[in-house]
């Protein structure tokens, strides 16, 4: 078959389809191209007729070799990523071409053949081959979603053609924006009060959250990363042994050993890990449970932790109560495939106790929030996070000027598989200390 | 997979440097010393910034009730004004020998003293009367005017109106942004009360360079004993401590174990309100310094930073948070604008605050 091709059956379903997302069956027939077909030179469906002369003009003449025809479409097409309108359209020179001189192949006609593949030579001379239009368009996205996108989330999206997933992010970004607003001045109205602080700090960073997200989905997007779409898998157990590095000028270690394991049986997620300092004085071992609310692609869970840091002089035990949420980004917006986000919010109370002094017992709230914009890269997964905690080895950000403690860190955490069971963790987080670490992973269960 | 590079870096360019404070630890490690036209002056500890020195004048900007300074040069007549002191404090030379002339300032917290000086090494102490009285005494508290700054004459004149406050201390954010401009205009308005402010700054002197608060009122690191209390301030304006300022507190809680300490610093170690976290970039760190202190027998722990007044715990010393300067007030609390006026016994250690409120 050389296409998806327009039978009674297609008309049926694209009418359907068109009436369950509120569109014409024009609008849909374009929608599906442009999100389904990206690959397709014409755009759209192939007439029964068209594909019955094709067949006769193929079948009449013995000298074609349909291996060829074959490879030169493939060649054609070769850009195999979410495509759009405009980026189709641009290739419809190449196409032209090409189609002149697979149209040369078949008719056999020596002088024809000849006299279009020297025209069709002299257009693609003129044009810059797809590939380096793909590249150019990518670099244009790319700037974008710099200038403006840092601004306005979506202009690599728009630069790329998609107006649709361009509109949403923005709209992402003005809703970051508002709720970011709306904490910051409720902040200030409130001098942070005690007793609205909570809530205030919860919604700017709900909407600091969804302005960063926004804008790292657009550079996701105008990278053009071949990410794959599949679950991520979860293993029923998996066992983790590492080394990190914790850089921090006031304390007295530096390496560490790190030791995890993680069992999933059902919707429960249970994963104890211990740190042990290889020189300095530092451990901490902590337990974390959760339990799946709904499953599938898109996952809730609930659980809490439990946690005891010590180091010479004090201790701090802890325990938590956090809700997590995981969303595959193309859920929101289709041409981020591969992506998904992270969200996890709580509440968790530390108990201190110190060696030296005169009472014990003191206690401290902590607010969790933590947000993640992750990829599938094949087996390989990439989480790129910012985590409000100011606790554990790493704290929260320094920075110079009138900012200091207010922000939690950042961090990167990369699972590189090159084997279905065996694969390593590299991790990295800069707060008030800087954390490096690389772990040996392994892991049994359903991948 | 060849992404990663990108979002790393994005992740260096998003992430903060580890030494915010380190530079202005450096800065404090050199005030109080200067050399000029062959003559040098030494101030014990750092406890005081040189600001003019000239042939035959020398001005400083006192960061304690009292100083010992070495002059060393040609000798000969000298004008020595230091500002912030206080009220009766007197200029002894030569190791107490004699005392020094003190003329009328412009300030009532502004000594002028004229000297001639031998050649060669000289020691000059600025003491107070009352150095030897191990009695209470009692002492006010505030942080937080910022943006306020034209409002800050009404706790002048509460503090004024208590002639049983021998001075102030002020843990941080005095100004807005810490322009030279702002820090000047706060030191005119510092000339309003009757008793000298010893200062730390906070994260708002920070928005307009990192060191100009050192340019006008000296360290944001020190520590200086008065009737047998030590009063030790830290620079926590970014949320941490320097490793400096972590070398500077060991060694002052080790001089302080036998003496009433207090440690005052802007920022929290803990914030009291632990879903605010309006306390230091790493608990950790916060901890850490706790600890140290609980251990060095730190008698009591002063922060500003948060618009309030707060008495609490950490690591068993008590707290209190004095951030009624007149920056956005903390609402809901029935707190407003305020200063804490603390009494000590130094032969029990014991602190004692108590708010008054200004609004």
């Amino acid at each position: 078959m050389p296409g998806p091709t327009w039978t009674e059956g297609v008309d049926k379903y694209m009418e359907e389809v068109a009436a369950q997302q509120s569109m014409t069956p024009a609008e849909g027939i374009s929608r599906y191209f442009i999100k389904e077909e990206p690959a397709s030179i014409i755009q759209r469906f192939i007439e029964v007729d068209e594909v019955a002369q094709a067949v006769v003009m193929t079948a009449a003449n013995a000298a074609i070799n349909g291996a060829s025809v074959h490879a030169l479409i493939r060649h054609l097409s070769a850009d195999h990523r979410p495509a759009t309108l405009p980026s189709v359209l641009e290739s419809t020179g190449s196409a032209i071409s090409a189609l002149s001189i697979i149209a040369a192949l078949i008719t056999g006609l020596p002088g024809i053949s000849q006299a279009q593949a020297t025209q069709s030579s002299s257009v693609a001379a003129a044009r810059p081959p797809e590939a380096e239009r793909d590249t150019r368009r990518r670099a244009l996205a790319l700037t974008a979603t710099f200038v403006p996108g840092l601004l306005l989330h979506g202009a690599g999206h728009f630069a790329l053609g998609d107006r649709e997933t361009a509109l949403g992010l923005l709209a992402t970004e003005g809703l970051g924006l508002g709720l970011l607003a709306l904490g910051v001045v409720g902040l200030a109205i409130t001098g942070a009060s005690r007793r609205t602080v909570g809530p205030l700090t919860a919604t700017t960073l709900s909407g600091f959250g969804l302005f960063t997200l926004s804008w790292s989905a657009d550079l996701w997007a105008a990278v053009g990363v071949d990410a794959d779409t599949s679950p991520l898998p979860r293993p029923a157990w998996q066992t983790e042994l590492g080394y990190q590095h914790i850089y921090d000028p006031t304390a007295d270690y530096g390496p560490f050993a790190a030791v995890a394991f993680e069992a999933r049986r059902g919707r429960w997620r249970l994963r104890p890990s211990a740190w042990t300092a290889l020189a300095g004085s530092g451990t901490r071992l902590r337990f974390e449970l959760h339990r799946a609310v709904s499953d599938g692609p898109s996952r809730l869970a609930f659980g809490g932790a439990a946690t005891h840091h010590r180091e010479a002089g004090f201790s701090v035990s802890s325990g938590e109560l956090t809700l997590r949420a995981h969303l595959p980004a193309e859920q929101l917006w289709a041409p981020l495939r591969g992506a998904f986000f992270e969200v996890e919010a709580g509440l968790g109370l530390e108990l201190y106790d110190y060696r030296a002094a005169r009472s014990g017992g003191e206690t401290s709230e902590l607010l969790l929030f933590r947000f993640t914009q992750g990829a599938r890269f094949g087996p390989h997964v990439a989480r790129l996070y910012y985590d409000h905690r100011h606790d554990d080895f790493v704290g929260g950000l320094k920075v110079p000027g009138l900012g200091s403690g207010i922000a939690g860190r950042f961090g990167l955490d990369v699972e590189l598989w090159p084997t279905a069971r065996w694969g390593a963790r590299i991790s990295a987080a800069s707060g008030a200390a800087h954390h490096a670490g690389l772990s040996l992973l392994l892991r049994e269960g359903p991948l | 997979m060849t992404r990663v590079p990108g979002y790393l870096a994005l992740l260096v360019v998003s992430s903060g440097c580890l030494n915010v404070a380190d530079l202005r630890a450096e800065r404090d490690a050199v005030i109080g010393s200067a050399t000029a036209n062959g003559v040098s002056v030494q101030v014990q500890d750092g406890l005081a910034r040189v600001r003019v020195l000239e042939a035959g004048r020398i001005e400083l900007w006192a960061g304690a009730p009292e100083l010992v300074l070495q002059i060393e040069g040609p000798g000969g007549p000298l004008t020595l004004q230091i500002d912030n002191v206080l009220a009766d404090a007197e200029l002894q030379v030569g190791g107490g020998t004699q005392t020094a002339t003190r003329s009328v300032g412009a300030r009532v917290t502004q000594g002028v003293f004229e000297l001639t000086l031998p050649p060669g090494r000289t020691e000059l102490r600025l003491v107070a009367p009352d150095r030897a009285d191990l009695g209470r005494f009692r002492f006010a508290v505030f942080a937080d005017v910022q943006e306020r700054i034209d409002d800050v004459q009404d706790i002048f004149e509460r503090i004024n109106a208590d002639p049983s406050l021998r001075f102030c201390l002020i843990s941080g954010d005095l100004t807005e942004q810490g322009s030279p401009e702002e820090l000047a205009r706060f030191e005119l308005e510092l000339g309003r009360l009757n008793v000298p402010c010893y200062a730390t700054l906070g994260n708002h002197e920070l928005g307009n360079g990192n060191t100009n608060f050192h340019d006008q009122f000296g360290r944001g690191s020190a520590s200086f004993v008065f009737r047998g209390v030590r009063f030790t301030r830290l620079d926590s304006g970014s949320a941490t401590l320097a490793p400096q300022t972590h070398t500077w507190l060991d060694g002052w809680l080790q001089a302080g174990g036998d003496q009433a300490h207090l440690v005052m610093m802007h920022h929290p170690l803990l914030d009291p309100i632990g879903t605010r976290g309006g306390g230091f970039a790493s608990r950790n760190e916060a901890h850490r310094i706790l600890a140290r202190l609980a251990a060095g027998h730190a008698d009591l722990t002063i922060y500003g930073h948060v618009h309030s007044f707060y008495t609490f715990s950490n690591a068993g010393i008590p707290a209190l948070i004095a951030g009624g300067g007149g920056a956005i007030p903390e609402r809901l609390d029935g707190v407003g604008r305020h200063f804490v006026a603390i009494q000590v016994d130094p032969q029990t250690q014991h602190f004692e605050p108590a708010l008054v409120r200004v609004d």
